[in-house]
């Protein structure tokens, strides 16, 4: 296939499925987003902030 | 770029910018797209990038941010050989052209021909999205893993 491949606008019935599935992949993915706010509020990523801060990793050995 | 720390088990990972700004990116996998017989089923990730500090503007400025990312991204394909990634553009706040934009830009930049990249781009009368495939360029089921996303929309799950 071509590195980017153009699904054009259409009418048929695979078309419309195809478009659900990505809006209903785009409000998982807006849900997640908010989940993950709504933890950060509660204080959930407090332990791991901490960690954030300590740099164990020593990316650049990546 | 940012140090970065990751949760193995469940393939996330966070680093924290100069400005306080936290970020977690993470790998889930997305089996649910195959027919149970699919072999790809177990190589499959979907790709998120979150922000995790909730803030009132946009996120100051920060190169080291795209460099960071696209270093996780190589660290998580590092060890998995075969595996694939599949990222999504959401459309939920109108943004989605600039925001497709700037990871590919991420992605050209930083990339240095370790990982290929596909894209999609599904246009509808009034939205537009976007979905990329990302692979090793060395991966040996390279061939039947572009197959599948030339013809996911025939062939998933998720779409029939």
């Amino acid at each position: 296939m071509k590195n980017i491949e153009r699904i054009k606008y259409s009418t048929d019935e695979k078309h419309t499925k195809l478009l659900n599935f990505m809006r209903a992949w785009s409000k998982r993915k807006q849900d997640r987003q908010e989940q993950v706010w709504k933890d950060y509020e509660e204080g959930k990523y407090d332990e791991w902030l901490k960690k954030l801060g300590d740099n164990k990793v020593n990316s650049n050995n990546v | 770029m940012y140090n970065f720390q990751e949760k193995k088990e469940i393939n996330v990972f966070g680093f924290k910018t100069d400005a306080g700004v936290a970020y977690e990116v993470t790998f889930s996998p997305m089996e649910f797209i195959f027919d149970d017989e699919n072999a790809l089923k177990i190589n499959i990730y979907e790709l998120s990038i979150n922000l995790v500090t909730k803030l009132e503007d946009l996120p100051p400025k920060d190169e080291k941010i795209e460099m960071t990312i696209v270093q996780i991204v190589r660290h998580f394909f590092q060890n998995e050989p075969l595996n694939f990634e599949v990222f999504h553009v959401s459309n939920i706040d109108k943004k989605v052209i600039s925001r497709r934009r700037l990871f590919s830009n991420w992605f050209e930049k930083h990339n240095n021909d370790f990982l290929e990249r596909f894209e999609k781009i599904i246009e509808d009368k009034s939205e537009i999205f976007y979905i990329s495939l990302i692979l090793r360029t060395d991966n040996s089921l390279k061939s039947d893993i572009i197959d599948f996303f030339a013809n996911w929309i025939d062939d998933t799950n998720a779409i029939k």
